[in-house]
């Protein structure tokens, strides 16, 4: 046991450090890439609204991707899980790299995103013995009986986590540290739970975004664009159900969640971020931002945290933090209550 | 911490939701599925399939709009403690 568990661990450093060091040492050619195409977008929230070179979610790509190649070599084999996880992640920031360049219209992301859950249902229908989905696990009564219902959802498995990461990518640092925060949740439920692949995937995921964090963090240098979030939602979206870990994904996604729903729930309809005609928050002078508290403004989570004050943008990437950390914990708790049965 | 300051009511209604959520999928789980009615046959099964369905469905838009209405009384009461605030 001992033996397995020290292979489990170096295995897991092996893959969570090429996907960081490359994910990492790769940001730089895509800053200037970036920036030699045009790739580039204002920082609305700074005065002068500096611009800063986007698709940095490139760099998560290549991280998940050299990543994944290196855990199929430190296993000497080719993983059906891993496999499917690489491909839902590269599809989704392949759409986002259409959106970007194409400006796709809300609704119609939002169902491309879809197709990204495609290699799951190929992957079952290939190798079943390996990938097995539809008996979602729940705390205190273990396995749940919908399974119709589950096939008729699995769709949006993929689709919501993508768009509700995609939705949260408004300031500067907070898609990464909210993301880590919630996949730092699957990580530690898929040990508790024992799913080792789940645990490799998240690591691999894990590693790219941590690579990709310094560089976006307040003032950012870069930013992820769809490319990024669309992929690493896609990633947390494909452990949850390869893991058979759906109950703790939803519950360490709930900022994202939140911010996604409120923003349906007051839009009323899938709208792209520039078709909508107010912006939920104000930019002050001195870099402060506030809450618009017109009834036209969409309200997201920023506007909610927003309507008790302003805040300069780090004060709100830290309550921001302050959501994840709690939702980590019920993430965890609802990993032990699973347990606990 | 500011931080902590601004986010607290937002965990509650946090907490809330994730209590109501699993709350709900036991309810589903334990009752709702089930649930038999006293019909024979291919009708039976399918009425029997839809009204497990509609009660999910009932719960799930129930979880949805407490979830909701928490969250505009919430936003409402930080806006008034905004303005009575210092400026």
């Amino acid at each position: 046991m001992d033996l397995v568990l020290d292979n489990l661990m170096l295995k897991g450093l092996l893959v969570f450090s090429a996907s960081f060091l490359s994910s990492f040492l790769v940001m730089p050619k895509v800053m200037d890439f970036s920036r030699k195409r045009g790739f580039v977008g204002r920082d609305v929230h700074k005065d002068g609204q500096p611009t800063v070179p986007e698709m940095g979610g490139l760099g998560i790509l290549f991280g998940v991707l050299v990543g994944s190649l290196a855990y199929c070599l430190v296993s000497l084999k080719v993983d059906v899980r891993i496999v499917i996880f690489m491909c839902c992640t590269l599809i989704a920031g392949a759409i986002g790299v259409w959106d970007y360049l194409k400006t796709l219209r809300g609704a119609v992301k939002t169902l491309l995103t879809i197709v990204a859950c495609a290699p799951i249902i190929i992957g079952w229908l290939l190798s079943p013995s390996e990938v097995v989905i539809g008996r979602p696990e729940l705390p205190f009564v273990g396995g749940l009986r919908l399974t119709i219902v589950y096939w008729a959802l699995l769709p949006f498995a993929i689709a919501v986590p993508a768009n509700a990461v995609n939705m949260i990518d408004t300031f500067n640092g907070v898609m990464p540290i909210t993301s880590t925060l919630s996949i730092l949740a699957l990580l530690i439920s898929s040990i508790i739970l024992g799913r080792w692949e789940a645990t490799f995937m998240c690591l691999l995921l894990l590693g790219a975004l941590m690579g990709f964090l310094p560089y976006n963090l307040y003032p950012s240098r870069v930013f992820a664009s769809d490319v990024g979030s669309l992929a690493v939602g896609a990633g947390i979206g494909a452990i949850a159900v390869l893991g058979r870990l759906e109950v703790v994904g939803i519950v360490a996604l709930m900022p994202q969640i939140m911010n996604a729903f409120y923003i349906l729930a007051s839009v009323r309809r899938l709208l792209e971020r520039r078709q909508i005609a107010e912006r939920p928050t104000v930019v002050l002078s001195g870099n402060v931002i506030a809450a618009n508290k017109s009834e036209k403004a969409p309200m997201t989570l920023a506007n909610l945290i927003l309507s008790r004050g302003p805040l300069r943008e780090p004060e709100l990437v830290k309550a921001y933090a302050v959501l994840s950390f709690f939702s980590f914990i019920l993430a965890l708790a609802t990993a032990w209550f699973m347990v606990m049965r | 911490m500011k931080a902590l300051k601004y986010t607290m009511d937002i965990v509650g209604i946090m907490v809330l939701v994730w209590g109501l959520m699993l709350l709900l999928l036991v309810v589903v789980e334990a009752v709702v599925v089930n649930l038999k009615l006293p019909i024979e046959g291919a009708v039976g099964l399918l009425v029997n399939n839809a009204l497990q369905l509609a009660i999910g469905g009932a719960l799930f838009s129930a979880w949805l709009l407490v979830w909701y209405k928490a969250t505009v009384y919430c936003r409402k009461r930080r806006l008034k403690l905004w303005s009575q605030g210092p400026q």
